[in-house]
């Protein structure tokens, strides 16, 4: 049950715009973005390869990274600015599921300690009558599907899909709004994904959480985040609802994500080649995905793209998009391979 | 079904132990020696007032009419020069030596790891200059500093340890320094600032124990090192004096002995390398146990 | 059955050597009746499987199913405390206790490894074409003819010449990947075992990979063992799929065992990858 709100509990990113320390200040941000919002109830999902800029994107959201440019704010409050106890307070707000799951947990804690050290850090919430820290622990670990006995063990001394499960569980004891899940299934079985995905479906609807979900795995987006944000080198280079995304993207780059996933019973797709003209193509001055993009064509695609609307649900930034309007991912290109 | 297994079946608890102890000792020969010698020199150093025959010649009793005779009869390991009896003045040395170099190196973990683990933990320019004021007294070579601080203090006992926990606290603060930092950048630090823990929580819940094993294994290492220190400083006269019976001013006074009373200089010279080598052996032992990438440095 | 340990270099050099059969109908790579045992426990036992020439086979299972211990007899490289029985047999070759002068010669030369760590793969104090370089002349391909296999090589993968001067940390996942299979066929090497080769790639670029692969089935008649625990990519290139479970191979066929899994390990790899929304719902 979601207890009432007694403030605007967003968390909003403005005109942001974030440069590593030393890199060229005539080059590519490391990432930026004009608005993102996320609420309590709402997901989101984040999209992007390497180099991408999702890295970037959720430091800066947790205020790890300064942004050179623009603002994060929580609740109305910048993040940038907190100290002290407004500061601890965000913490428990915005909770990070990390990529590196077995290095996110202290090797000399057991588990039931790291979960009753978020717990306590986060306040202490949700304590009912009659309940000690144990009891606690033991129905953190209940809800995330993990057995009692957990609690004494080491992480090093459970599975992979257990350590993660045990860090949502610490992640749950702050008692937070908003959930960031960093590449929540990479490197876990496809059978243990699975149910990894169901917990968090589960999790997020008892709790009313919001979440922000970075991958790169069509599917784990599909089934979770009914938004989709696509990140090329930094950039969005489309938005909309995460159905239509898949379906009938509108940005090269959407389609060629959607066309890689590997599907069973759907022959393999041979990922298109670039034509003739994206060599031609210089992402400095142009569009960054045109050296790589099949249906690059020299003259509009060499300058700089802006994120257009498409209608007032879904954005995307290619010249092209206006006369390519959306590409079926599952059929051959228009253009020849070369 | 091993025989591990049929012994505890037949409720015979004891022989799944002794086995599993057997082997543990077989595969840690140097661990288990130095702490049973270890042992042997604690209870040694506590016990001495009631095993030494002698006790008072281990203060200001002397003996002139058995001055240096050899190992035997009365005196198992012979008398020295006033006729004082060695065995249990090397037994009471115990307390003076590997007593005092427990304290020397307790002390100077206690100045150098809280400095290191601030230092490490914190960064930045604190860093930085805590560092140096630490690289100052590091080139100064350990056992010049403690024989300069020992010849300013004056000679005792008392003052040639404290010279050496100030040679000694640098290399603690160091070695605590490098591994804190070390740790400061791992995932599971950020974790915890991330859940709103803070730096003083993370510095000492989960900095500490992790950076802490290098640190215990140079401590125990190092024990040997500071007896022999701590008998060098003596043996050169900057340390205890007599008639504290200190192993490496009894070694000093065996000197010029040697050639015809050769025991009064070496039952305790052989007593510094029995201690200094369990300790050796003590450190290597939870070296393995502790810091498997051997990561310690000297 | 012979019962032999990895370290038995009593056996005779000679039986190992005999010239490999040319029979065509023979698979390239045969293992039958294979068990390992390493420490009392039974890790390994495969009733039959088989690669034939120029033909891409998967493996997919889970963690700890056995794929790594698999591919590790295969190249002979268990542990001396494995205890062998039964037969990998490669080209005629048998593997189970060959020594290590013929190993030398099939470990890389005749059968090639594409890992997952793909930067890790490569030695980090070398270029990409020294390295090359190295592994052609340990191999004993005479100096003349390195650059022209290297030539054709880079043409084969599609690498840009100019990624050859680099070094391992100054090349992407993808870009590494591809050097370690032009070495595959800068070597000629008839069998290539790609161990997760694409796990650890962005998916566009393991797409890339991933037809690189069909696509150098086609030109240079290599076979693949695809070994991974991502069934969807396995279905979609090989032509033969086993599934492996603690240490079994509990089903293999053609893509059809897909449509209809018999083994309820098969069923669950199955249903753990649902399709992905798709237009047109009528499409088969």
């Amino acid at each position: 049950m979601t207890p009432t709100e007694t403030f605007d509990a967003r968390f909003v990113a403005t005109d942001l715009e974030v440069r590593y320390h030393g890199s060229d200040p005539k080059g590519h941000p490391a990432f930026a973005i004009d608005r993102l919002e996320l609420q309590p109830g709402h997901s989101l999902a984040l999209v992007g390869e390497s180099g991408s800029g999702k890295t970037t994107a959720i430091r800066t959201l947790l205020g790890l990274v300064r942004p050179t440019r623009g603002t994060v704010t929580w609740a109305g409050r910048s993040v940038a600015a907190m100290r002290g106890a407004e500061l601890r307070t965000f913490r428990t707000a915005v909770q990070l599921i990390p990529q590196d799951v077995d290095g996110a947990l202290d090797p000399r804690q057991t588990i039931g300690s790291a979960i009753a050290e978020g717990w306590r850090a986060g306040g202490r919430k949700g304590l009912r009558p009659s309940e000690d820290q144990t009891a606690v622990v033991r129905r953190l670990l209940d809800e995330v599907g993990l057995p009692a006995s957990v609690a004494a063990r080491h992480p090093h001394e459970v599975s992979g899909g257990q350590r993660q499960r045990a860090i949502i569980a610490r992640a749950l004891a702050v008692g937070p709004r908003i959930l960031l899940l960093d590449e929540p299934t990479s490197g876990l079985d496809a059978t243990v994904a699975v149910r990894i995905l169901e917990l968090i479906e589960r999790l997020r609807g008892e709790r009313g959480l919001g979440t922000l979900l970075i991958s790169h795995d069509l599917g784990v987006v599909s089934r979770l985040c009914p938004r989709t944000v696509v990140l090329y080198r930094g950039e969005v280079v489309e938005s909309g609802p995460t159905a239509r995304l898949l379906l009938r993207p509108r940005h090269p780059y959407t389609a060629a994500l959607r066309r890689s996933v590997p599907e069973l019973g759907v022959p393999f797709r041979v990922p298109l080649l670039p034509s003739g003209s994206a060599a031609a193509i210089n992402p400095m001055v142009g569009c960054r995905y045109g050296p790589r993009c099949a249906y690059a064509l020299a003259g509009p695609c060499s300058t700089r793209q802006e994120l257009t609307g498409v209608d007032e649900a879904a954005t995307v930034r290619c010249a092209r998009a206006g006369d390519l309007g959306a590409i079926d991912p599952l059929s051959e290109a228009p253009l020849l391979r070369t | 079904m091993t025989a591990a297994d049929r012994a505890s079946d037949e409720g015979q608890g004891w022989a799944v132990w002794l086995r599993s102890a057997g082997r543990y000792i077989r595969e840690h020969p140097g661990l288990i020696v130095s702490l049973v010698i270890i042992g042997s020199l604690l209870a040694t150093a506590l016990l001495a007032p009631w095993i030494a025959p002698f006790p008072n010649d281990a203060g200001t009793a002397t003996n002139l009419l058995a001055t240096l005779q050899p190992p035997g009869g009365e005196h198992p390991l012979g008398t020295d020069l006033v006729g004082r009896d060695v065995l249990s003045r090397v037994l009471f040395g115990t307390w003076s030596s590997v007593g005092t170099s427990l304290l020397v190196i307790a002390a100077s973990l206690a100045i150098g790891v809280p400095i290191g683990l601030f230092s490490g933990a914190v960064g930045g320019w604190v860093d930085e200059i805590l560092m140096r004021v630490v690289d100052i007294f590091l080139a100064f070579p350990s056992l010049l500093l403690a024989l300069a601080i020992g010849a300013a203090l004056g000679p005792s006992l008392e003052h040639a340890a404290i010279a050496i926990v100030v040679a000694w606290w640098p290399w603690y603060a160091r070695l605590m320094r490098g591994e804190a930092a070390a740790i400061r950048g791992r995932a599971f630090i950020e974790s915890g600032r991330l859940l709103g823990l803070g730096q003083v929580r993370l510095a000492t819940r989960h900095i500490l124990p992790n950076a802490a094993g290098p640190v215990v294994v140079q401590a125990s290492l190092d024990l040997g090192g500071v007896i022999l220190t701590l008998a060098g400083l003596s043996f050169l006269g900057l340390g205890a004096r007599d008639p504290v019976p200190e192993w490496g001013l009894m070694v000093e006074q065996g000197r010029s002995l040697f050639q015809t009373h050769p025991w009064v200089a070496i039952v305790p010279g052989a007593a510094i390398m029995l201690a200094a080598l369990a300790f050796t052996l003590l450190g290597e032992g939870l070296r393995e146990r502790l810091d498997p990438k051997g990561a310690t440095r000297r | 059955m012979n019962d032999v340990t990895m370290n038995d270099t009593t056996m005779n050099d000679t039986t190992i050597n005999a010239t490999p059969t040319k029979d065509p109908v023979a698979p390239l790579l045969a293992v039958r009746e294979l068990t390992v045992e390493i420490g009392g426990v039974t890790l390994l036992d495969i009733d039959e499987l088989e690669t034939d020439r120029a033909e891409i086979v998967g493996l997919v299972g889970e963690s700890g199913a056995g794929k790594s211990l698999l591919q590790a007899a295969i190249l002979g490289l268990l542990p001396v405390s494995a205890r062998v029985t039964g037969s990998i047999r490669f080209d005629g070759i048998e593997i189970v206790g060959a020594s290590r002068r013929t190993m030398h010669e099939v470990r890389g030369g005749r059968i090639a490894v594409v890992l997952q760590a793909a930067r890790a793969a490569l030695t980090p104090t070398l270029r990409s074409d020294e390295w090359i370089d190295r592994a052609l002349s340990l191999h004993d391909v005479p100096k003349a003819e390195r650059a022209v296999r290297l030539a054709h090589a880079l043409d084969a993968v599609r690498l840009d010449p100019r990624l050859l001067h680099r070094y391992p940390h100054q090349l992407s996942g993808g870009e590494a990947q591809r050097v370690s299979i032009a070495l595959a066929v800068a070597l000629r090497a008839e069998l290539v075992l790609a161990d997760e080769a694409t796990s650890a790639l962005d998916v566009t670029v393991q797409a890339e990979v991933a037809e690189l692969f069909r696509e150098l089935r086609a030109s240079e008649g290599t076979a693949f063992l695809l070994v991974s625990h991502d069934l969807a990519l396995v279905a979609g290139l090989a032509h033969r799929i086993n599934i492996i479970e603690r240490g079994r191979i509990v089903e293999h066929g053609g893509p059809e065992i897909l449509e209809h899994p018999a083994d309820p390990v098969t069923q669950a790899l199955v249903a753990a990858k649902p399709a992905l929304p798709r237009a047109d719902a009528t499409a088969a």
